[in-house]
Order: C-alpha cells, then sequence, then structure tokens
C-alpha cells in the first residue's frame, strides 16, 4: 500500500529515561495542534509546540466556514477575539451543470450575532490567534522546525521526536501528532496499517481580491455578514464539488476533487478552477477580482473508515492527521473536529500525566472522550455519506437532472399546456438514464446515513 | 566591552503598498513575519566575521514588537545580542541613525554593519554617518587579518575584489545561506526578553533632499533653421519641409516622424503599420 507507506524512515531507538525533556510534544501548531497544547499548558505542564512552517497557519489551507461552537469549551467568549473576516449569515448549495444553476439559499440574521454559528477566516490569521493563546498559557512554539521522525525506548514505546534541527531529539512522556493530512508520525507508529489508502481529495482554491462594497453588493449581504456557496456539479464529473466563500475583501472559489478522477481526466486542477469562474452563475460574482493567491492541499476525506488507530504508547494522533475532516455533502467542516480533537488529545495526555501512565492504557480517555462527543459520533454516524456523495450519479447524474427538472418546471411553452409534475419527473429521469429504482436506492442509503 | 563588534541589521518586512487595480485605491499590507534572504544572508556572514575576527555578533532591527520572532531566531543561530529598535522605518537617514545610536549606547561603536541588499539607502547613510568604508551588495564577505574582503558583480559576467578597511559598512545578496539554529538554543531563545531601545535622534543633518520636480508645462521644441528644400514649386518645398522633422532627416529623404500614441497598445500597432508600409514585415493581415 504505497501511500501508507510513510516517509521511509523508521523510529529511533534511544535509550530514554525516566526523565524526558518536556511532558508534551506536538507537531503541528494547526488548529488541533494549538488546541492540544493549550489544554497541556493550562494545566501547568511543559509542552513544546512544534511548526514546520515560519509561522502557524503558513502551510495550511481551508474551504469555508470555521465553526467555532466548540470554541465555547476552550476560550470563553471567543467570538470576541478571534480574527474573523465575516460571519456566515447566507448558506447556499448550488448544483450547477454548464449552463444551468439550482441554488437552495438559506440566511439568518440569528448567525449575525452572539454566539454566532460559523465564519471565514484567514488561516495565518485564526491558527496564530490559536497559537498565541497557547503560548500565553506558557506553550512553547518553535516555528520552522520539522518533526522528521519518532523517537522509541527499546520497549517500542514513543518517547519523543526527531527534527531537522541540529541536536534535534526531544523527548517528552506524550507526543501528540497533528502533522495535518498525509501523517508521517502516524504512519511511521504504524497507527495506519490496516486501513484502506486512496481516501484522500484535491483542495485548490483561488483567492480574489474585491472592494468590499463589491462583494456586499454583489453578495446582497452588509456589515460583516458573509456567504458560504458549496457547489455540486462543477467538476466536469470527477467526483467532487467547489465552493465560493466571502471574506472582507476578498473571495475564496476553488474546487475539491478526487485526484484519481483528476489524472484519470488528464485535467490539471486550474482547469476546473477556471471553468467555475466563468460559469454564468459564479462568474457576475468574481468578476474583477484581483488574484492574490493560489493553493492547493491535499483532504482527508474518507471519513471514519479510513481513520488510523488514534492512540498508542506515549502517542496521540488528531486532526487531519487522524482523518476528521467531515465531508458528507450538506457538511463539510474541518476545523472545528480539529479542534475539538485537539482539545481531547491534550486533556487525555493531562489525564495519563496525572496518574503518571502514559501508556495505551493510560492514554485510553482520548478514545473514549472522542467517541462521547460530535468528534466521532458525526464521522461514525456519517461514514457512509462520502461514498454517497462522491458516487457518479451524484456526482453527475442528478445535477443535470435537477436542473432539467427545475428548467422544465418553470419554462413556459405555450400554447402546451402545463406538464403534470409526474409526467415531468419521469420524462427527466428517462432523458437522463436515471432509473426510479437507483434514486429509490440512493435516497434509502441518504436517509440512513443522515440518520 | 572587549573584541570587534560586528552587526547583522536585518530588515523587518514592513507594510507593503498595494493598488486595487479595480479603483485605484492604495492599500499597505502588512508584510509576512521573518527576515528577507538578503537579511539572513547578511547574518550568516556576520557570524562567520565574527568568528573569524573574534568578536562579537549582534543582530538589530528597527521594528514592532512582532519583530522580536526574528530576534529569538538569531540568538538561537549564534547571536550573542539582539536589540530592537523603535524608530520610523520610512525614512532611511533616521533608521541609519536610530541604528547607529542604538547600538552604540548599548554596545558601543559598531566596527562592522552587514546588511542585506534590500535596505534601501540605510547603508549608504549610516557609512556617512560614522565615515566608515561602504561596500555594497556584495557576492562575498570574508576577514583576513583585520581586513575585510570582498566580492561583487561586475557588467558583463564580471567580477570585482575589493579590501575593506574596518570600520565599514557592507550590504551582501542573498546568495549564503543562513545556518540552521539547533533544537536546545531555539528552545531557550523562546522566552529571552529582546532588548528594546527608542533613541532620541537629532533631525536630519545632510542638507540634501529628494530630487524636486517644477511644474509641468508643454513640450515646446526650441525652433532650429534649416535650409530651404531645393525645388521649383513651393507645394513640393512644403512638403519637404513638413515631412521631415531636422535638417538630417530632410537630408536623408525625410522618414522621421513624431506620434503621441494614447496607450501602449496604440504605439505597437503604429509601429507594425509603420514597418509594414515600409515593406519590413510583408502581408500581416
Amino acid at each position: 500500500m504505497p501511500e501508507h507507506a510513510g516517509p521511509g524512515t523508521t523510529s529511533t531507538v534511544v535509550a530514554a529515561t525516566p526523565q524526558r525533556a518536556v511532558d508534551v510534544v506536538v507537531v503541528g501548531a494547526g488548529p488541533a495542534g494549538s488546541a492540544a497544547a493549550l489544554e497541556v499548558a493550562r494545566a501547568g505542564h511543559s509542552v513544546v509546540l512544534l511548526e514546520r512552517g515560519p509561522y502557524p497557519g503558513s502551510k495550511n489551507v481551508y474551504g469555508g466556514v470555521v465553526y467555532g461552537r466548540v470554541l465555547d469549551e476552550l476560550v470563553p467568549r471567543w467570538w470576541e477575539q478571534m480574527p474573523v473576516q465575516r460571519w456566515v449569515t447566507r448558506r447556499s448549495t448550488m448544483i450547477m451543470t454548464p449552463t444551468q444553476a439550482l441554488t437552495v439559499d438559506f440566511r439568518t440574521q440569528a448567525w449575525a450575532g452572539p454566539p454566532y454559528n460559523g465564519a471565514t477566516a484567514h488561516r495565518s490569521d485564526l491558527d496564530g490567534w490559536l497559537a498565541g493563546l497557547a503560548e500565553k498559557e506558557g506553550a512553547v512554539l518553535v516555528p520552522s522546525t520539522v518533526a522528521t521522525g519518532l523517537l522509541r525506548d527499546t520497549a517500542g514505546a514513543i518517547v519523543g521526536v526527531r527534527t531537522d534541527r541540529p541536536d534535534g531529539d526531544l523527548t517528552a512522556k506524550v507526543v501528540i501528532a497533528c502533522d495535518g493530512v498525509n501523517s508521517f508520525l502516524a504512519k511511521e507508529a504504524g497507527m495506519f496499517a490496516g486501513k484502506p489508502t486512496g481516501h484522500v481529495t484535491l483542495g485548490v482554491k483561488e483567492t480574489l481580491r474585491l472592494p468590499r462594497s463589491v462583494i456586499d453588493e454583489r453578495f446582497g449581504v452588509a456589515g460583516q455578514d458573509g456567504v458560504d456557496i458549496e457547489i455540486l456539479g462543477c467538476t466536469r464529473g470527477i467526483p467532487g464539488g467547489g465552493f465560493v466563500y466571502t471574506n472582507l475583501d476578498s473571495l475564496s472559489v476553488g474546487v475539491v476533487v478526487d485526484p484519481h478522477g483528476l489524472a484519470g481526466k488528464r485535467l490539471r486542477p486550474e482547469e476546473l478552477v477556471a471553468d467555475l469562474k466563468r460559469h454564468p452563475a459564479i462568474e457576475p460574482l468574481v468578476r474583477g477580482g484581483e488574484l492574490l493567491e493560489y493553493s492547493a492541499h491535499l483532504i482527508p476525506e474518507g471519513g471514519y473508515d479510513t481513520m488510523p488507530e488514534l492512540v498508542g504508547d506515549g502517542f496521540l494522533v488528531a486532526g487531519d492527521a487522524a482523518a476528521m475532516c467531515l465531508a458528507a455533502g450538506i457538511w463539510l467542516e474541518g476545523v472545528n473536529f480539529a479542534l475539538g480533537a485537539g482539545m481531547y488529545a491534550g486533556r487525555a495526555a493531562v489525564d495519563a500525566l496525572k496518574v503518571g501512565d502514559t501508556s495505551k492504557t493510560g492514554l485510553a480517555s482520548y478514545r473514549r472522550m472522542l467517541d462521547e462527543s460530535f468528534v466521532l459520533a458525526d464521522h461514525r454516524k456519517l461514514r457512509r455519506v462520502p461514498g454517497l456523495v462522491l458516487g457518479q450519479r451524484m456526482q453527475e447524474s442528478y445535477p443535470a437532472m435537477l436542473c432539467d427538472l427545475a428548467q422544465g418546471l418553470f419554462h413556459v411553452d405555450n400554447p402546451q399546456p402545463k406538464p403534470g409534475l409526474l409526467k415531468l419527473v419521469r420524462r427527466t429521469l428517462k432523458r437522463h438514464g436515471i432509473r426510479t429504482r437507483d434514486v429509490v436506492s440512493d435516497a434509502l442509503t441518504g436517509v440512513r446515513s443522515f440518520g | 566591552m572587549i573584541g570587534v563588534l560586528v552587526v547583522a541589521a536585518l530588515t523587518w518586512p514592513g507594510p507593503r503598498v498595494a493598488v486595487d487595480q479595480l479603483t485605484g485605491t492604495v492599500r499597505t499590507e502588512e508584510g509576512r513575519p521573518g527576515a528577507s534572504a538578503a537579511g539572513l544572508a547578511a547574518l550568516e556572514h556576520v557570524f562567520r566575521l565574527a568568528e573569524s575576527l573574534g568578536g562579537r555578533a549582534l543582530a538589530v532591527t528597527i521594528g514592532p514588537p512582532q519583530a522580536d520572532e526574528m530576534l529569538r531566531e538569531a540568538l538561537a543561530a549564534g547571536a550573542l545580542h539582539v536589540l530592537r529598535v523603535e524608530a520610523d522605518p520610512a525614512d532611511d537617514e533616521a533608521a541609519a541613525r536610530a541604528l547607529l545610536s542604538a547600538v552604540a549606547e548599548h554596545h558601543g561603536p559598531p566596527d562592522v554593519v552587514v546588511f542585506g541588499d534590500d535596505s534601501g539607502a540605510v547603508p549608504g547613510y549610516l557609512a556617512a554617518l560614522t565615515d566608515a568604508a561602504q561596500a555594497l551588495g556584495l557576492l562575498e564577505l570574508t576577514a583576513d587579518g583585520g581586513v575585510l574582503g570582498g566580492l561583487r558583480r561586475l557588467d558583463k559576467g564580471r567580477r570585482e575584489r575589493l579590501e575593506i578597511p574596518l570600520p565599514a559598512v557592507c550590504s551582501v545578496e542573498p546568495v549564503l545561506r543562513p545556518r540552521r539554529a539547533g533544537l536546545p538554543a531555539m528552545l531557550a531563545a523562546r522566552n529571552t526578553k529582546i532588548p528594546v531601545v527608542r533613541p532620541d535622534v537629532p533631525q536630519h543633518r545632510f542638507p540634501s533632499g529628494p530630487v524636486k520636480a517644477t511644474a509641468p508645462r508643454a513640450y515646446r521644441p526650441r525652433a532650429r533653421i534649416v535650409p530651404i528644400p531645393a525645388a521649383d514649386r513651393a507645394i513640393d518645398r512644403i512638403v519637404a519641409l513638413t515631412n521631415g522633422l531636422g535638417a538630417n532627416a530632410l537630408a536623408t529623404g525625410g522618414s522621421a516622424t513624431v506620434v503621441t500614441p494614447p496607450d501602449a497598445a496604440a504605439a505597437a500597432d503604429l509601429v507594425i503599420e509603420y514597418l509594414t508600409e515600409h515593406g519590413y514585415l510583408g502581408d500581416t493581415t
């Protein structure tokens, strides 16, 4: 399984003494890592937060909305200090073909004030803020430092990390791997053994500058209100979807696609973004935008069944490293799961340190806390959804069928009388070669999956 | 204070100016934290010089509190001292004065100051203020027997070698990768308090100012006397006079033309049209 082959290194065995340099090493200063470091530091333990980029957030990409509710447990009245671009008050789901678009648009001003719901943010600001909270509590952030491998004792327990700096070994009682998708540390620790491969998608995004007033006008919002549009049917049949969301004075537009599908069609991801920007439903929104940034990142969208083992001897895995990104059709979330998992990992490490047992048994409360929280409950409940939404019918046939159905419904074809709805549905299904039994089957799967 | 003082003057990437293409609005944006590649090269040169000269390495920057991070990394990489100066980074002369004042007050007069080559006119002002030798845009900077040696690019791929006496102000190109700080040093530097100086520097001393522009006016070339064209008919003489712009043009048949196209695209069209008309491009349709 080459995708789980890891970095090609084996852990370094050290003659570790019971004395460690620090209590906890957290690898990766993203939302999961900073939340973990914050919890550990608050409990009064020494914690080092390693970040491979020059500053937190410099290597991160996300494609939508940060749902901050889980922060209630970490940062009281977080909304007063979190670096937010816009609070999302308008959430649209758009289904499109190359010439059509059908949108379900919802907006509520209930999300425009405390305690809010979701927000758009720049990751460099958000991650920097979270890491800053951990630093204020005593965590030591070390940027531009890559954890290149694990240190183990002679019994195989993980006792620290090796970094790419001179004299770069750092021993710790607990290592929390929050090193993102394709986690080399989790692979090296053997946490992915026996897990299915091929579960990542590729997200690509352009950030386009537009004056704030133009964004307000085009998206029908004011003040710090914002819009998030999730799109299905914009990827030339490659499993995936698209998105457009508003920042304060810029827009982010992009697609998330299966890299194997992309390779199969010999397409480059930026071609899909260009397609999306040219679409008649999107072009008026992004017109004249000045390209500020192009970014790309892998996303662990495989869901519950592709998650690695989460607990080892002296070792925890959280966030994208643990495939905790939820891609369940109408719910596309990642940062909140990372925050939750990091927070619970930090608490589990503190529990283990308190009783002096950082073995797999001593750290087992992590799995229990995740099971009892939304982090694993949501993933478990929605475990079948990724397969459903990434299927051919959901990606190609249904968007075209629904757009044609809407067009048939609203098209006035006088002197012909209006067709009956059932007749219209049957005719549209037939035109798209969709069997009724498939629709019923998918509907049942959807009902079962979404609960 | 003992030994030669070698200073790395790191430029803090302050706000950058951006122009909105739609509205023409000018705005400033915060730069990303961290030293530039040229600044890091300067730091590495300073470490090597300090080792060669048996001196002390100091890293200094003019910047906000966010610049502390950059100085901590310099400290971890091997700087003996660091110093953050709070001054106006937009005024090069004031910046040079502030740097000099802060360094002199805390560590004594510097023997060598090395900048990255993205430091504007600050090195020049500093050299003038201290009456130091000045060698800017260096590819190499070494020390041998108390004298610095530099290598600098010249045109056509040539190089020149410089002998630079002390005290000296130098700037270097970003051709040297900085050394990597060890993890224990990084951890130790994380909680180091960075000393901050707000020097009280006198007003500008140099009499020169920026280039001054006079009020714009229409282009009115001076009248020139040209010989009367040799033609029998008046109209031919007028044509001969008006087709050319000067005596040379008239003498060679008069093909020079002054055009004032509104933009670059129109200018390109005119050039192509001219070349086509005179048979240089053939039929381009």
